[in-house]
């Protein structure tokens, strides 16, 4: 497979809220962090047009160590909890991502 | 004289999700350009460009201003509503937000890259024009008619 892998947009659920979905698979020198050499960072954020509120991660899922791919599974509200993701690879993890994007923006 | 482009595009979801499954099935790596911005629709285009952050984005190429809290001055708006607004346009892509690391640790509004004009590939076709160079060219075509 040859990398990157980059892509992104903004789109909008049924009820309008807007969002942004990012795609991004890397390869890079393999460190501690990814000792594999690719880095996988698969993000959705809601934009808040409010001026008094923050945007929201509503879905993250990345892969560096000790955890493997996993999913930030309380979002927004906590970004340290993770839930580990039975996947291997991370075609299979995009994969994944692709399935709860479509879930929650529908 | 040439103008440069933000290309701004409109693809479902679906759509680009298939294209990236399309890519990875090829095994083709897939960059995305700086110079070009996905949108679902053009409602959602709507939605999140409003005129007030056309207007940040005119002033940026048109006054270089120094910092965001200058920008706000420029457009008379309150300076966390126009932070605010940067925001979302750095994350979309638009501009960038600097460190200028003076003493207020201001952060300097830049575009992503010089471009002139926010060409929208829709059915519609149109651009906006930022700079004051794509100002000076339409108005020399309209002279020219």
């Amino acid at each position: 497979m040859r990398l990157p892998i980059e892509r992104s947009s903004q789109c909008q659920d049924s009820s309008g809220r807007l969002y942004r979905w990012e795609i991004s698979v890397r390869l890079m020198p393999a460190n501690e962090l990814y000792p594999e050499g690719v880095k996988a960072v698969f993000r959705l954020i809601r934009f808040e047009l409010n001026y008094r509120s923050k945007d929201q991660v509503v879905l993250l899922i990345d892969n560096h160590a000790p955890y493997g791919f996993h999913e930030h599974d309380l979002l927004p509200q906590n970004h340290s909890s993770r839930r580990k993701l039975n996947v291997e690879t991370w075609q299979t993890a995009l994969v994944y991502f692709q399935e709860r994007c479509k879930e929650i923006l529908r | 004289m040439k103008l440069k482009a933000m290309n701004v595009y409109f693809k479902k979801t679906d759509d680009l999700f298939g294209e990236i499954n399309q890519s990875i099935s090829k095994k083709k790596p897939l960059v995305q350009k700086k110079s070009s911005i996905n949108f679902d629709s053009p409602q959602t285009w709507r939605s999140l460009m409003n005129n007030q952050k056309q207007e940040i984005l005119v002033a940026i190429a048109r006054y270089n201003p120094s910092s965001v809290y200058q920008l706000a001055k420029i457009l008379g708006r309150p300076s966390q509503h126009t932070l605010k607004d940067c925001r979302h346009l750095e994350l979309v892509g638009f501009i960038k937000l600097v460190d200028s690391r003076d003493a207020r640790a201001s952060l300097r509004p830049e575009l992503a890259f010089e471009y002139d004009v926010i060409r929208l590939h829709s059915p519609m076709n149109f651009s906006i024009l930022l700079s004051t160079k794509s100002e000076q060219l339409i108005e020399r075509a309209c002279g020219a008619v």
